[in-house]
């Protein structure tokens, strides 16, 4: 079952794209939730970046060419299939182009703050959740992927699980080759905004806003870690996004990573970002430092098996979060 | 303000695929509807595309292609409170199906989409919404499919609805369906055709086209006629042909009576569209040759760029075009 409501957030309303703090919130409710009093492990389900939360719950539709279904009917079937019930909370991460990436920016609002701080504390005030986060986990694909890594490595009393799906890494590949290309289609002009014959206009400005804003610039308060039209690297604020980046941050939080039950990679091989390499250069580092993981592969692109991931990395954080209490809530009565 | 209701429809619960017959609504209502209890307004009916839903038209700002969507009930709001338009009911009705939007045909496959907008929506929103309920108070929009669809609902039903704007509605087959057939057998060679493909936008216009363009009942599982043969490409001509029949580009001609009935056509498309502006420009062309007026837009970019910004002009531009009060002589449709 989906509720949709509206959630508040001041760490939200801390914004320069001239948004109000209230966000679109899904909760999808198991199907035992309305006839037990049981409380439930909760799984974070983060989007991914030119999506809403809004848009999970609908379909089924096209999407990207493969059928997008409906998540309710997704989760009810991976139940139905065997997985643990749990509660899955789809929050809503956008920001002034595009997703905020979940991290906590002066231009689109802390999110990170928002989710850890505010939203955690609603949804376990609000649901018969299992409120610590031996039995909270986060997961999502692409940007969400990216947020999933971010708020578990530096959040482990928050959560102690993340799958990352095809999750944004390896920035020297995929993001530096994105500002080449999106200076190559703008020469000889200056850059000036996102323009709509271009995704990777909204981009480049999306993540600048997450890993390098500066409110001080107008209209756009970003700066661009590369010069333009030169290309040269800003180091200053290239370092600035690379300590954003899964294959560079995992070693200043291996402390953290250590105190989660779980972490899950998984990544299709045709990834047209290289995505691929990001989460395998991410693996290898993880094992040569000792820290348990779970890598998985599959024949994909970015986003052809999108619907199939989903359930696999719900069931895994089935697995490895702490199982429903089974204890009844004093004074809850099943409606 | 937009509604959203479910509604029901005999037409399209005769399909083979499993589609629903049991359909999302949306509805915008003007700024002035609640206030104004006896107020009528006109009504313009939006066909989303191939990929799309009624409900994905009001879904909250995002990005899809590089285009920034936002929901098109605040870009109505802000042009009605700008007097760039006048105030209208906008009705959203949901055309998907197992493969995709069949360019809301009747299809003994996919269900009678056609016959489910003129006929049940129309009665439904007259009946539910205070709207002139006449043809020259209701046009037809749509984008993509929803051009095909608008173009081929607008240019055979001139007793539903008054005025069409098709927008990016795509044409001239000969020259934009062959490369994507083609592309689809080269992605599976030389394998056997075996339903659409996730992650493969061609194989899903083969099979949605399919249905609704060519549809075989007696062909299961997927229940259509391809007009290349596989894997030579050789054209099926008697397949083929029931293709042609929904090119704007030509059919226009069998339905010339109809169009000069209307009291406005207005079309819009990106002069760089990925499925070319030429089936419009042939479509204007031909209407120019026979005197049918019309008013041919193009704008800078492509399929996509622009959506909600070409439907919020047409819309705008039916508001020049329909009654906009109702008239006491006008026979109700």
């Amino acid at each position: 079952m989906i509720q949709t409501k509206q959630i508040e957030s001041a760490h939200l309303a801390a914004n320069l794209a001239g948004m109000t703090g209230q966000r679109d919130l899904v909760v999808y409710l198991p199907p035992g939730y309305e006839t037990s009093d049981k409380r439930y492990p909760t799984a974070y389900l983060l989007h991914d970046y030119h999506t809403r939360a809004a848009f999970w719950p609908y379909g089924p539709s096209l999407e990207f060419a493969a059928i997008h279904p409906p998540i309710q009917d997704v989760l009810d079937a991976a139940i139905a299939g065997g997985q643990p019930e749990m509660i899955v909370v789809m929050p809503d991460g956008w920001g002034k182009y595009g997703c905020s990436m979940w991290v906590d920016s002066p231009v689109n609002g802390n999110f990170e703050q928002f989710i850890i701080r505010d939203l955690v504390a609603y949804v376990d005030a609000n649901f018969r959740t299992i409120a610590k986060a031996e039995s909270r986990g986060v997961f999502g694909n692409g940007a969400g992927g990216f947020g999933a890594w971010h708020l578990a490595s530096r959040n482990p009393t928050v959560f102690s699980a993340a799958a990352l799906l095809s999750a944004e890494s390896n920035f020297n590949l995929g993001l530096k080759s994105l500002f080449y290309r999106y200076f190559g289609s703008i020469f000889p002009k200056e850059p000036a905004g996102p323009t709509r014959t271009s995704m990777d206009s909204w981009m480049v400005y999306g993540y600048s806003a997450a890993f390098s804003p500066n409110p001080k610039n107008a209209p756009h308060p970003v700066d661009f870690p590369y010069h333009f039209p030169s290309g040269e690297v800003i180091p200053e604020l290239w370092d600035r996004w690379l300590s954003f980046d899964p294959v560079v941050s995992w070693r200043s939080r291996q402390d953290n990573l250590r105190k989660l039950r779980g972490i899950l990679l998984d990544v299709g091989t045709r990834d047209e970002g290289g995505l691929h390499y990001g989460h395998r250069i991410l693996s290898k580092n993880l094992t040569s430092a000792g820290i348990a993981h779970e890598a998985r592969e599959y024949e994909g692109t970015h986003t052809s098996k999108m619907y199939e991931r989903i359930p696999l990395a719900y069931g895994w954080l089935g697995g490895v979060l702490a199982p429903a209490d089974t204890k009844p809530v004093a004074g809850a009565r099943a409606t | 303000m937009i509604v959203v209701e479910e509604i029901d429809s005999a037409h399209l619960a005769k399909n083979l695929v499993g589609n629903p017959s049991r359909r999302p609504l949306a509805v915008y209502l003007p700024p002035s509807y609640r206030a104004n209890s006896d107020r009528r307004y006109p009504s313009a009916y939006v066909l989303h595309g191939f990929s799309s839903r009624a409900t994905t038209w009001i879904q909250p700002t995002s990005l899809s292609f590089g285009a920034y969507l936002r929901p098109l009930g605040e870009l109505f709001d802000e042009a009605i409170a700008a007097k760039r338009m006048a105030e209208m009911v906008v009705v959203m009705p949901d055309g998907n199906s197992a493969y995709g939007c069949p360019a809301w045909v009747d299809s003994p496959v996919a269900g009678e989409f056609e016959q489910y907008v003129t006929r049940e929506v129309v009665s439904h929103v007259d009946r539910t919404y205070r709207t002139i309920p006449s043809r020259d108070s209701r046009g037809i929009t749509g984008h993509s499919a929803g051009g095909m669809g608008s173009w081929h609902i607008g240019s055979r039903n001139p007793d539903v609805f008054g005025a069409m704007a098709p927008l990016a509605m795509t044409g001239n087959y000969p020259w934009m369906i062959p490369p994507i057939v083609y592309r689809y057998f080269d992605r599976i060679y030389p394998g056997q055709p075996n339903g659409p493909i996730p992650g493969n936008i061609d194989s899903w216009f083969c099979y949605g086209w399919g249905n609704a363009f060519s549809p075989n009942p007696a062909r299961p599982p997927f229940f259509c006629d391809f007009p290349f043969e596989y894997p030579s490409g050789a054209l099926v001509p008697e397949v083929w042909e029931r293709w042609l029949q929904f090119d704007p580009a030509t059919n226009w001609k069998p339905r010339e009576e109809n169009l000069r009935r209307l009291r406005g056509i207005m079309f819009d498309v990106g002069s760089q569209d990925e499925f070319g502006a030429y089936g419009q420009r042939i479509l204007s062309r031909g209407l120019t040759s026979a005197g049918i007026g019309h008013d041919a837009r193009e704008h800078t970019g492509g399929h996509t760029h622009f959506l909600r910004e070409s439907v919020l002009g047409a819309v705008a531009w039916m508001s020049d075009i329909l009654e906009l009060s109702p008239r006491a002589a006008s026979p109700a449709a």
